[in-house]
């Protein structure tokens, strides 16, 4: 409102200015055209700030609107829902003589009913639609698995060891035969690593050789298992395990690794 | 029982009518990283409105100190992006130094229409310059912070911006943060803004990517000093921790949250780079990656968790970004497109890789997330190239030729805001808290 006060009082200002302009000499006009410059600058400034005001307003009008629509659209896919069944129901009401006592009260408490539960369902999605959006964690389509296992690996990465380790269970539970079944038991040792359970980690290492012999993670299981025996203090069996990478993966990075270990140790 | 069955069949087929709607509601695009970070940084209209009225000085002398003060505070809550600023020239024309000159309406109404409201004055107090800082919640009329901060205008603006933040997000800001850059051969320290800088370190003929351990605490950067380029590790007051004494080139530091550095050297020969982890003090050096005459560098720890190393490698040809645990096993690539790929940086919060990537002379600053391995480019000006991360994973820091020479710039997560930060010459920043 005091916008457009201003840029009423703007614009007489500058048709005071129009008006008194051819009166003066050379010095007046260029007062006056100063003046007149200070008014419309001004004028330009409070046209930007309106346009802000009505794109943003606009925008916020165009969301609205657009749950709006939908929400009616959700209304009348329902209302017609029912109509349907209730036509259904006559039909069969019709049909059927001798049931026909006492079922139009039956149907009139049926929508009642019907009326009750769309009003909870509403009131449910209403909880749903304001239920805060929680950026940080990834919502899980049921039946991806690339999704379980994206959300899975990116809590591991955030530190959210309980969460990982939940998913990556039931990504080797649900998908056991896809490519990324080992690794997923692969992480499930790593997210018991990080928690410091180390005979709970060296036990799931273990299934990624039993579960998966054919997978690409076993020389990197072994090596973890290796080094969770080494914080246990199982020394003999971790050098076994070390020994045992060096001789069946020779050529893999692994290898170097376990050198490392038994050279330290 | 007929009836029962009618009535289940009734309910059923509203359900399922229904179902549809209801999950288009919750339906988020789990993998649209655009989406993802979009609901990072609050865009005007998008998120509360805060008006920050100029503080009034109460003090004479103070006027010059009022101004940067002023300019300083919007500057820090326009680029730290938890709410929409209310434009000054629909504030109200009354001065308003303390509570009792607060008259609601005017910032509630029609046109300034503010959620929150920031004010109060800066004041002389045993010849220190002392700031009375308020915010309120217009709607409410509550008042939420009332407090005093002293010292210079620039400082006791950043203190009172960050602790508008931490009260409208919970989380802490950035504006007393800092960062460290390479310029003219040197390592200079300056506030997040790019003011105060100073050089922090000079100690060899030419200093190169200074790093931030995730702490702040201590600082890595290479030196020339011996001849050959080598780790110097200090912390952030500028005292001697240690670093390495190899005698090949030993290069691009990072620092794990439990301290430990890992870099990258070319003292296992055979014509190659190699990723090692060793202590702070460079001592107790552990060889993670050996790959013949292939280059592994530019290792970057995961400052969340640190127990995974993201590093550049051109084992399958042309440099990509591979990760690793910190024991050097399951070493593995993450974001293979073809191409070129640098200067990889684990946002702070663990989920995001911002890196460099391009080929032929062009190259940008791209966002991945971890999880997903979905990228987002965010810079097209110039060159941009090493990108660090601000210290609340929302912001990142960045050297852009786009003026003509190498300058430190920041931007948004999602490549808004770009502002210049440097001015003669700036590289490799580092950000912290």
């Amino acid at each position: 409102m005091s916008v457009n006060k201003r840029t009423a009082l703007a614009l007489g200002v500058l048709l005071m200015l129009a008006m008194s302009a051819p009166g003066g000499g050379a010095q007046k006009d260029k007062e006056v055209y100063a003046q007149f410059k200070v008014a419309f600058d001004e004028l330009k400034n409070e046209v930007i700030v309106l346009e802000r005001q009505v794109r943003s307003l606009q925008e916020s009008q165009d969301r609205a609107s657009g749950q709006m629509s939908t929400l009616i659209t959700q209304i009348i896919d329902n209302v017609t829902a029912i109509r349907q069944a209730q036509s259904r129901i006559a039909e069969g009401s019709n049909s059927a003589i001798s049931q026909v006592n006492g079922i139009d009260e039956r149907i009139s408490a049926v929508n009642q009913r019907i009326d009750r539960l769309s009003n909870q369902i509403a009131e449910i999605k209403k909880l749903v639609e304001n239920l805060p959006k929680l950026p940080t964690f990834t919502e899980i389509t049921p039946g991806n698995p690339d999704q379980l296992f994206a959300a899975a690996y990116g809590d591991y990465s955030r530190g959210n060891y309980d969460l990982a380790l939940s998913e990556f269970r039931q990504y080797v539970e649900t998908y056991p035969s896809t490519e990324m079944a080992d690794n997923a038991q692969y992480w499930i040792g790593e997210c018991l690593l990080a928690k410091k359970q180390f005979n709970e980690a060296i036990a799931e290492f273990d299934k990624v050789n039993t579960l998966f012999p054919k997978g690409d993670k076993v020389p990197a299981a072994r090596l973890k298992k290796g080094m969770a025996l080494m914080e246990t203090g199982q020394v003999e069996a971790a050098k076994a395990e070390f020994q045992a990478i060096i001789k069946l993966y020779p050529r893999g990075s692994e290898a170097v690794l376990a050198r490392q270990q038994l050279g330290e140790k | 029982m007929k009836i029962a069955r009618i009535l289940f069949t009734i309910i059923l087929f509203a359900a399922l009518a229904l179902a549809p709607a209801i999950r288009a509601q919750q339906e988020t695009p789990p993998d649209d990283i655009r989406k993802q970070v979009g609901t990072i940084i609050v865009t005007p209209g998008n998120g509360p409105n805060l008006a920050i009225a100029d503080f009034v000085a109460r003090a004479s002398g103070a006027n010059a100190a009022v101004a940067t003060f002023n300019e300083v505070l919007w500057a820090d809550l326009e680029f730290a992006a938890v709410s929409g600023l209310v434009g000054k020239s629909l504030y109200p024309k009354s001065l308003l130094p303390d509570p009792a000159s607060l008259n609601f309406e005017q910032w509630s109404g029609d046109p300034v229409k503010a959620d929150y409201l920031a004010f109060g004055n800066l004041h002389d107090q045993g010849g220190a310059l002392s700031a009375d800082t308020y915010l309120y919640d217009v709607k409410t009329r509550q008042q939420l912070i009332a407090s005093r901060h002293s010292g210079d205008a620039r400082r006791i603006a950043h203190e009172f911006a960050d602790e508008i933040v931490k009260l409208l997000t919970g989380r802490d800001g950035i504006a007393t943060s800092k960062i460290a850059y390479v310029s003219g051969g040197s390592i200079k320290m300056a506030d997040y803004d790019g003011f105060n800088a100073r050089v922090f370190a000079s100690d060899g003929p030419s200093l190169l990517f200074p790093q931030f351990s995730p702490d702040g605490r201590h600082i890595a950067y290479v030196s020339f000093k011996s001849g050959v380029p080598n780790i110097v590790v200090r912390s952030s007051d500028g005292g001697l921790v240690g670093g390495t004494r190899f005698n090949s080139t030993t290069s691009s530091p990072s620092i794990s949250p439990n301290g430990q550095l890992a870099f990258s050297s070319a003292i296992g020969g055979g014509g190659g780079m190699d990723i090692y982890v060793a202590n702070l003090d460079g001592s107790n050096a552990r060889q993670l990656t050996r790959t013949r005459s292939t280059v592994n560098i530019s290792p970057r720890w995961n400052p969340k968790t640190g127990r995974e190393i993201a590093f550049i490698s051109d084992r399958g040809g042309s440099p990509q970004i591979y990760v690793m645990d910190s024991s050097g096993a399951n070493q593995r690539p993450v974001i293979a497109r073809g191409g070129q790929s640098d200067s990889p940086s684990w946002s702070p919060d663990g989920r995001y890789l911002a890196f460099t990537y391009g080929g032929a002379g062009s190259f940008q600053i791209f966002v991945a997330d971890v999880a997903t391995g979905q990228l987002l480019q965010l810079t097209s000006r110039g060159r941009n190239e090493s990108p660090s991360w601000s210290p609340d994973s929302r912001h990142i820091a960045f050297q852009s030729s786009r003026t003509g020479s190498w300058e430190v710039w920041q931007m948004h997560i999602d490549g808004s805001g770009q502002r210049q930060v440097s001015r003669g010459g700036g590289r490799s920043p580092t950000w912290a808290k």
